[in-house]
């Protein structure tokens, strides 16, 4: 089997209202399902919104119960979800949670937590490790996933192509900002850009899911979207409005563009000098 | 060199959608109170929080005193037959007896004394309309007053939220145009109207013209005091001036402070959200 369906649900989670957002999550993935998505990816803490804050300790034990949820909606999907998972007692991190036809396959945690303008995450989770960067397999599809500050660096989706995914989910939640001047937003044209260099440096499917609607002051701006191994965006969700967005992929544009990339080569060298950097 | 313009359709688009969910869905509230000056600020609000609820929704009110010119007045009318609102969505109401009967209890007041009462009552007006109407304040300062704290506290800043709080005045000038708001309100020279004659420019000693691109490049750009006076050509006097207002008038934008004397207390330890569920 080559092609698959791929689902992006741009949706508007509610903060700390994991029981509403669990509703969402349930009819999307019934949404999904009619229309035989292979596998689902939901934007970053989907389960519980982005800006916590204080209530980041306390809707663990509720995502753990909407997951018990999930779980029993996702015979015959696979599911990505985002939400807070408490690794130790009273120790938390900013994860996705992978659901397989009934079962949890495993968690993803964020390993670039952002601090800087309003970002504030590593006074509330801790970070997740290369070893927690994990290859997963849905009916011969390898794929994996990585949140938002994630692709901002190369090296996580590096790493996740290197051990052999052909297609990374980017589960995201990006404000809005600078409303100035003409055409997209800066905010908006810098993902495009990157989405399409992680793509192409990697030559893999990148499949970018963002959150829209508003949380306190931050409003989100969606524009999920679907890259080819080449760079060509293959379907583009609507901004600032919930969607579900679908795109079918075929691997054999990923085994073609391949016989076009340097990815075969890698440079060991470098990245152990990169290693030593501060 | 000047500040960026803004993108009026995205803009405009953004604060509509933000005031709707704003009010109805998380309030939980069913209109939006403006008080209407006939000036730039007011009107933009205006048109924008109609935009977000429909005329139906919002309730407009001009309250002028001894000190609102007449024009100011036919600006306002203007401005709310634009908006088409029903005839009982919006009134007159003069404040001038109100602030008359505090000045007999109170005795003589200076004019900035009387000014900032005027701003206060006007406030209280619009609450208890706000009540009336199961609605909420829609406030109208914009970014360039509330970062030079340029209003009264619990005044006009007595208000439930703040819509063009993040447009500069000359912003607020290009969202008005593009959306159609009177030529003469967009262009009239920016006033409280809090005693005859007052004037920003007058009282500010420079205009919005040299104010936004200061506070733009200080703030948004992370510039020097002496590389912001070059770039817009004027003394580092100038800006230092605006620049200390800012930090002058912090308290202003900030809740009182809370002394700390629980395990956890109001301030510094209380990070949640404002949507709380």
């Amino acid at each position: 089997m080559n092609r698959y369906k791929v689902g992006l649900a741009q949706i508007h989670s509610l903060l700390g209202n994991v029981e509403d957002n669990l509703n969402k999550h349930l009819e999307y993935i019934d949404k999904a399902k009619a229309h035989e998505v292979d596998v689902l990816a939901f934007p970053e803490l989907s389960l519980t919104g982005y800006l916590l804050r204080d209530l980041a300790y306390e809707v663990s034990d509720k995502c753990l119960e909407a997951l018990d949820e999930v779980k029993k909606a996702s015979k015959g999907i696979c599911v990505i979800v985002g939400l807070v998972e408490e690794t130790r007692l009273g120790i938390y991190r900013n994860s996705l949670a992978i659901v397989q036809n009934g079962a949890l396959k495993g968690f993803i945690p964020k390993v670039y937590l952002p601090n800087y303008g309003l970002f504030e995450e590593s006074r509330y989770f801790t970070r997740g490790y290369a070893r927690d960067l994990k290859l997963f397999n849905h009916k011969g599809l390898k794929f994996s996933a990585v949140i938002c500050e994630d692709a901002w660096h190369p090296e996580p989706i590096e790493f996740l192509s290197r051990i052999g995914a052909d297609l990374v989910f980017i589960c995201s939640s990006s404000p809005l900002r600078g409303l100035y001047g003409k055409g997209d937003t800066f905010v908006e044209k810098l993902w495009e850009s990157m989405n399409i260099t992680r793509a192409v440096e990697n030559t893999v499917f990148i499949a970018y899911v963002n959150r829209v609607g508003v949380e306190d002051e931050e409003y989100f701006w969606g524009g999920s979207m679907v890259i080819s191994p080449t760079g060509e965006i293959l379907v583009r969700a609507k901004k600032m409005e919930e969607n579900l967005l679908i795109a079918e992929i075929d691997l054999h544009t990923l085994r073609r563009a391949r016989r076009f990339s340097s990815f075969k080569d890698h440079a060991i060298d470098l990245h152990r000098y990169l290693s030593e950097l501060p | 060199m000047s500040l960026p313009p803004v993108n009026c359709e995205r803009v405009v688009d953004y604060i509509t959608r933000r005031l709707n969910w704003y009010i109805l869905d998380f309030a939980r509230k069913k209109a939006g109170i403006i008080g209407v000056s006939g000036g730039v600020d007011s009107a933009v609000t205006a048109f924008l929080t109609v935009r977000a609820l429909g005329p139906e929704r919002v309730y407009c009110y001009i309250l002028p005193s001894d000190a609102t010119p007449n024009e100011d007045i036919e600006d306002a009318l203007e401005v709310i037959e634009r908006l088409r609102l029903p005839k009982e969505h919006w009134e007159i109401i003069s404040i001038e007896k109100i602030t008359k009967s505090f000045e007999e209890a109170l005795g003589n007041l200076t004019k900035i004394e009387r000014g900032n009462m005027m701003a206060r009552i006007r406030m209280i007006i619009l609450h208890q309309r706000a009540y009336r109407h199961n609605g909420l304040v829609v406030g109208t300062g914009d970014k360039s007053e509330l970062l030079i704290g340029y209003y009264t506290k619990y005044g006009d800043g007595g208000v439930d939220i703040l819509p063009i709080g993040g447009l500069y005045k000359t912003h607020v000038r290009q969202i008005a145009s593009y959306l159609g708001v009177p030529e003469r309100i967009v262009k009239k020279p920016s006033s409280p109207r809090l005693w005859p004659g007052q004037t920003a420019e007058g009282e500010l000693g420079v205009g919005y013209d040299i104010i936004d691109p200061i506070l733009y490049y200080r703030f948004e750009e992370w510039l020097p005091e002496k590389e912001i006076a070059r770039k817009i050509g004027i003394s580092e006097n100038i800006v230092r001036s605006i620049l200390d207002r800012v930090k002058r008038t912090q308290h202003k934008r900030l809740p009182p402070e809370v002394f700390h004397i629980g395990y956890r207390d109001l301030g510094s330890d209380w990070r949640y959200p404002r949507q709380w569920v």
